[in-house]
């Protein structure tokens, strides 16, 4: 029983790791793919450029460009924007890379869709499907219960040990297929595999037909087998799908199996009287030839053995779907790190961001899982990984030109005990800053730090596209970092990253690499705001409500994290969840958020009383004075 | 219930779109007076604060900042237009104030300057002006702590 679906999931699974290794080192799997190659010389797997353009043209006609992916009341569907407030913006396609099928009588392009929600668990696919009359698409979502078992000798995915759930969708976004599977085997189903683009519409007012299975088919019944299924066969539907499952197993499979539904008529009984009437769908016998002609099957009116329209192996589902579910090897490893962890003293968490950012090779993630396995996911062993993918990170993504105390202090940030970027993510479990530069710089006036993001104007200090710039003042005077505090240089760091976080959301939405929106209509600037309204409602309602929002939002909403790290950076050790941070370091987190003058005023600042202000004020200028000129040794 | 639902989505909606009217952006000046003794209160965000002249040059490494009040003007002298001008010209522009483009500002569905341009006009002498193309400096662009 184990293994009644592995062979089915062949083609899915060797598709799924050449594409995972197909960016980093494809010498490493080459025999793999080699093999796949020979077997499936049908698979293609294209990234950027090679990616179909009529797939893509699809894509962009059926969203508008945006490429969105919409979740609403249960449907996943296609969508041009995220206009309608009640849906939810699932994800968006990503469009660098593909697995083409060439089936019998169709070509089915896969695409990833890269989720909004970070749910490490749930992989979604598109799957655009070309025929020679028409294209249509339909999803199908991927939720893995525990992890992607890595296969221990072959270093793959091991899908025998496939514990999950897979539902498929149509094109108009219903849920039409909803699997359960327990290590590799169906436990559970109901509905079809894949849309069939061309299906009539279903007479169910028809009082005479078979009861319809929509939505109720059992793993036990209504296999539209190949041989001898007339039998009523109750072994698991997926087992002998060798015409139309999901995934076809070899090179045989579109031998050339027809089926049509036979002419019972509409409101008759399917009892195998000759066929008679116009052709129907649900509810009708289903005829299935073989690749000479020959009756391989004609459903009765028998309940164990009649072929319903929306059994999972319902000829509709023509031929096999390539899988993505990129990156899975890291997503083992984060499963480690991250959760699905039975310890309740699991300190030791990375966001999944660092680990995806790295520049880091096949070979190197294959060690890193390795040598947690290794380790039986310890401790200590996903502490070690999670430094080594931090400093991985910072060399490939943060543009580090810090200088002197400041440069000492950040690198003291990174190497406090859960790491400063790894802390950082607790802002609002949405980090990182994808491209940060850091820049130690002589600022004038009072600045201690400056946040500048991709604006797309003409100055020198403008960041390029979807880079964000934290300087920090390296004047030799009270403001600059040779001379401040080592703490409250950390302060600035940290409060700049804040900042630079709050680009990054912003950035996110805006379909474009900067900033600048000035040569926008007011219609895409009020189609932005809704759409920030829609991915960040914090944001949006402080962007709506107040002149300096981000000050505003980080004086109401992140002291206490700020108050945490430094907590951590000055004493070594971490603030336990439970606990507050000392009153010290609340207090050195206002500065930068103190204004009260004009419609800069921060409000949760002035809700203090006077006195709580003066003392606050009090504590951070006299730390100033007490810690000038501090030096810094890491 | 649910037809409250859809009035209310619909109004707000309504609000957007009232402030999505397509509108010409405009060019603006601002007068830049050297020589005015005006104050205004100048905060760093650490409690301080201080008494500063309403017109105020800064600089940092790479720009440079025409300040009026609590609005930094950016220009970057490398590459920034700056023109010297006759005086006589003031007459053919529009000169507005800070109250201005604040309130345009405010009225902008993003809080997003509105203005296609701005321009600052300083008097170096009686019978000259300099023209800044200026950036200004907010919530979209840089923020300065």
């Amino acid at each position: 029983m184990r293994n009644h679906l592995l062979p089915l999931f062949r083609l899915a699974l060797v598709v799924l790791l050449s594409f995972i290794f197909s960016n980093c080192e494809q010498d490493e799997v080459s025999s793999d793919t080699d093999e796949i190659t020979k077997q499936h010389n049908r698979v293609q797997i294209n990234t950027n450029n090679e990616v179909s353009k009529s797939a893509i043209d699809f894509i962009k006609t059926k969203t508008n460009n945006s490429f969105a992916v919409t979740h609403y009341k249960g449907k996943v569907f296609l969508s041009e924007a995220t206009s309608n407030a009640k849906n939810t913006n699932l994800g968006t396609v990503d469009t660098s890379k593909e697995i083409v099928v060439l089936n019998e009588t169709n070509t089915k392009h896969t695409f990833k869709v890269i989720d909004n929600d970070n749910d490490s668990n749930t992989y979604t696919n598109l799957i655009v499907v070309e025929t020679e009359t028409t294209t249509y698409e339909y999803f199908i979502k991927y939720t893995v219960n525990e992890g992607v078992t890595i296969h221990d000798e072959e270093g793959n995915l091991d899908f025998s040990q496939f514990r999950g759930r897979i539902e498929t969708f149509n094109s108009e976004g219903d849920l039409i297929g909803d699997v359960l599977i327990e290590d590799g085997s169906i436990s559970t189903q109901t509905g079809q595999f894949a849309p069939c683009p061309d299906e009539p519409i279903d007479d169910t007012t028809t009082p005479n037909d078979p009861p319809s299975n929509d939505g109720a088919t059992s793993s036990s019944s209504n296999s539209a087998g190949i041989d001898g299924s007339d039998t009523g066969s109750t072994s698991s539907p997926i087992d002998n799908t060798e015409n139309g499952g999901w995934f076809a197993s070899s090179d045989s499979d579109d031998c050339g199996l027809q089926w049509s539904y036979a002419q019972c008529g509409c409101g008759g009984t399917a009892n195998g009287h000759a066929p008679s009437g116009p052709d129907c769908c649900q509810g009708s016998p289903l005829t299935i030839t073989d690749c000479n002609g020959n009756l391989v099957t004609q459903g009765r009116d028998s309940n164990t053995n009649t072929m319903f329209k929306r059994d999972p192996t319902d000829p509709c589902d023509d031929g096999a779907v390539g899988v993505i579910l990129d990156e899975t090897i890291i997503r083992s490893i984060l499963n480690c790190i991250n959760g699905l962890s039975l310890s309740m003293n699991d300190n030791t968490t990375i966001d999944p961001e660092i680990a995806q950012q790295n520049n880091l090779t096949a070979t190197d993630w294959m060690e890193i899982s390795n040598f947690l396995d290794e380790n039986y996911c310890s401790e200590d062993a996903q502490q070690e990984v999670i430094d080594n993918l931090i400093n991985e990170y910072d060399d490939y993504k943060i543009l580090n030109e810090l200088e002197g105390k400041a440069l000492c202090v950040y690198n003291k940030l990174k190497s406090t005990s859960s790491g400063f970027k790894n802390a950082i993510k607790k802002f609002d479990g949405d980090f990182p800053v994808a491209h940060l530069k850091l820049e130690s710089t002589i600022l004038g006036g009072t600045a201690k730090g400056l946040t500048v993001p991709p604006a797309n104007c003409t100055l020198e200090i403008n960041s390029p596209d979807y880079v964000i710039t934290v300087q920090v003042n390296s004047s030799n005077n009270q403001y600059g970092h040779p001379q401040r505090p080592n703490l409250l240089i950390a302060k600035t760091i940290i409060h700049e990253v804040i900042h630079a976080e709050m680009f990054r959301k912003l950035l996110s939405l805006a379909k474009q690499g900067h900033l600048d929106f000035s040569g926008q209509s007011a219609e895409q600037q009020t189609n932005y705001m809704i759409s920030i309204r829609g991915n960040f409602p914090g944001v949006y309602d402080y962007m709506r409500r107040y002149n300096n929002w981000q000050h505003q939002q980080m004086a109401t909403h992140y002291r206490e994290t700020i108050a945490r790290i430094l907590q951590e950076f000055s004493t070594g050790n971490k603030v336990p969840d439970n606990e507050q941070p000392l009153q010290l370091y609340m207090d050195l987190s206002w500065e930068g958020l103190i204004y009260e003058n004009g419609t800069n005023a921060i409000q949760s600042w002035m809700q203090l009383t006077q006195v709580e202000r003066d003392r606050i004020e009090s504590v951070i200028s006299n730390y100033i004075t007490n810690n000038i000129n501090e030096t810094c040794t890491e | 219930m649910y037809r409250m639902k859809n009035l209310t989505l619909l109004l707000l909606l309504s609000t957007f779109f009232c402030f999505a009217q397509k509108q010409e952006k405009e060019t603006v000046y601002l007068l830049f007076d050297n020589m005015n003794e005006d104050k205004c209160n100048v905060e760093d965000g650490s409690g301080n604060s201080e008494k500063l002249n309403k017109y105020r040059k800064l600089n940092d490494t790479k720009i440079s900042y025409l300040i009026i009040c609590n609005e930094y003007f950016a220009y970057d002298y490398k590459k920034s237009k700056v023109d010297t001008c006759s005086i006589n010209i003031l007459a053919n522009l529009k000169i507005v104030d800070l109250a201005y483009i604040e309130k345009k500002k405010s009225e902008n569905v993003m809080r997003y300057n509105p203005f296609k341009k701005i321009y600052i006009i300083e008097k170096i002498s009686d019978t000259k002006v300099i023209k800044y193309d200026v950036t200004w400096i907010g919530d979209w662009n840089m923020i300065r702590d």
